[in-house]
């Protein structure tokens, strides 16, 4: 089975644990050993401390590396703060940037349509899937909102815990724009339960490296009691496929 | 075969003692926990290949607890063999543990949550009794040991009861320092692997540490899944001497099982 992270941070963190991953070469020792082919990959700079900047420096740190998947982290374009719209897709095109992180919460923003409505618009009409953590919503009302505001953009919530179901299953009945990384859903039987009403269709492998761990995103889906093509498409298929149709 | 491949050819672990020292039956007020009955926990250890389970009722530890201890009993007699039950215990009243270990047959040790019995410190007057029934009879006990404090305390206990067992849960991952020292001045402490979510090489830290001798495989299985914490094992640094001895050499000897 091949597998495609979906989420993985490159670059130095300003917090790092004991024994913790931190350079590429440990990362990709780690993607090594889990057998993880590829990973869809944005700049810790980028999250922590300047946009433009960490954007600029995922290129060079993957400059002619086929291992990782370029991903860019946005903020709305107000008033010069970052580039606008079409600057974005031009630069993503330049660059074979194909999607999008964002971090509301963190960056400090509003995901309403006043304030995002034209770089959604973008997103949808160039099939670009957008990224990001559960926690930089303020709420399951606020995903929800996200994803009715924004129907026609493929939209993938990860590190969702094993306590979120009750919030978020009744989301996915209604948004087939929503699709769940599986890095940390480690409900008891949860792969197989989104499946079995979902469809594999709305899972996507990822991690979360190096803060998160390979090893058990991987055995999660390769000990899941489902189908050995429900597991391609979530450890592989649904990303690429979801890449492939970006149009820039 | 090496351990690694199990994960990468989804087969279950059928040549290794499996032993899950921490896992939980019953549901949940909070949030959805599906599959919380004793046939679903089999069901998942045949599929995984874990030989034997150790489970306290986890919503007995929020509410009535001698609710709670029926579940879990109710889980062990269903599959006395596979699935060992701890009596959770509640410091907030006085109760005589020869209903549960001599009158009857159906437990094997105790869990100790009081922080969720009203707020309580593991080293609070209310657990003593406990404690010292545990020291007396020499049985297991599972801390939930998360905060620096609550390893702190599980500690002082510890050495306070020295025929008793202590498996000091989660405590590994989130309170490092305060779990070496337990280890380093307590034989009769064992930590476990369990959380939902660490990083990969948490495992291989606390294991320099303490040594492959003092960690255990624990999962919090049913509250969420285990094979991703399998993987975590199978899936590390650690040799495969040392993966066998997490994963169930020491829950056998520790455990006595």
């Amino acid at each position: 089975m091949r597998f495609i992270d979906a989420r993985c941070q490159l670059g130095r963190r300003c917090v790092i644990r004991e024994n913790e991953p931190v350079t590429k070469a440990e990362i990709l020792e780690l993607m090594d050993r889990c057998r993880i082919e590829r990973a869809v990959a944005y700049h810790a700079i980028a999250k922590e401390g300047d946009v433009k900047a960490g954007n600029m420096e995922l290129l060079k740190d993957t400059e002619g590396d086929s291992r990782f998947l370029r991903q860019w982290v946005a903020l709305p374009h107000t008033f010069g703060e970052f580039m606008s719209v079409e600057e974005l897709l031009k630069g993503m095109k330049e660059n074979s940037v194909s999607s999008i992180r964002m971090f509301p919460k963190t960056h400090g923003y509003s995901l309403k349509p006043y304030a995002l409505g034209k770089f959604m618009d973008a997103m949808a009409e160039h099939k670009i899937p957008v990224f990001m953590t559960y926690n930089e919503l303020a709420s399951e009302d606020a995903l929800y909102a996200m994803l009715t505001d924004y129907p026609k953009v493929n939209f993938i919530i990860s590190d969702v815990s094993y306590r979120e179901e009750r919030k978020l299953f009744p989301i996915l009945e209604h948004c087939p724009n929503f699709h769940i990384g599986t890095g940390n859903y480690v409900v008891h039987g949860g792969v197989k339960t989104m499946c079995e009403y979902f469809g594999a269709e709305r899972m996507i492998f990822d991690t979360g490296l190096p803060t998160g761990s390979a090893a058990a995103a991987v055995s999660l889906i390769c000990f899941a009691e489902i189908s050995e093509e429900e597991k391609t498409l979530i450890a592989s298929g649904n990303l690429e496929r979801m890449l492939s149709e970006v149009e820039l | 075969m090496e351990l690694k491949d199990h994960v990468f050819l989804s087969k279950e672990l059928k040549d290794t003692f499996v032993v899950d020292v921490h896992i939980h039956v019953g549901g949940s007020t909070r949030y959805q926990k599906p599959r919380n009955d004793g046939d679903s926990v089999v069901y998942t250890m045949d599929r995984l290949g874990i030989d034997v389970t150790c489970a306290s009722c986890s919503p007995g530890a929020y509410c009535d607890w001698m609710w709670g201890n029926e579940v879990c009993a109710e889980a062990h007699a269903g599959h006395p063999d596979r699935i060992k039950a701890y009596a959770v215990v509640n410091p907030n009243y006085e109760f005589d543990l020869d209903e549960y270990f001599v009158r009857d047959d159906r437990f094997f040790g105790l869990k100790a949550i009081p922080f969720v019995q009203g707020n309580l410190p593991i080293d609070c007057a209310g657990m003593q009794q406990y404690y010292a029934y545990a020291d007396k009879h020499g049985l297991p006990v599972l801390f939930h040991a998360w905060q620096p404090s609550e390893v702190r305390d599980a500690t002082a206990v510890a050495r306070r009861y020295p025929n008793a067992r202590f498996i000091f849960g989660h405590s590994g991952f989130t309170a490092v320092e305060e779990a070496v020292e337990a280890c380093k001045l307590c034989d009769n402490v064992l930590l476990d692997t369990t959380i939902s979510d660490i990083y990969d090489g948490a495992l291989e830290r606390i294991v320099s540490k303490v040594g492959a001798d003092r960690v255990a495989y624990g999962t919090d299985l049913t509250a969420f899944e285990c094979s991703h914490i399998l993987g975590r094992v199978l899936l590390s640094r650690l040799t495969d001497t040392e993966k066998e001895k997490v994963l169930g050499l020491n829950a056998k000897e520790f455990l006595k099982l």
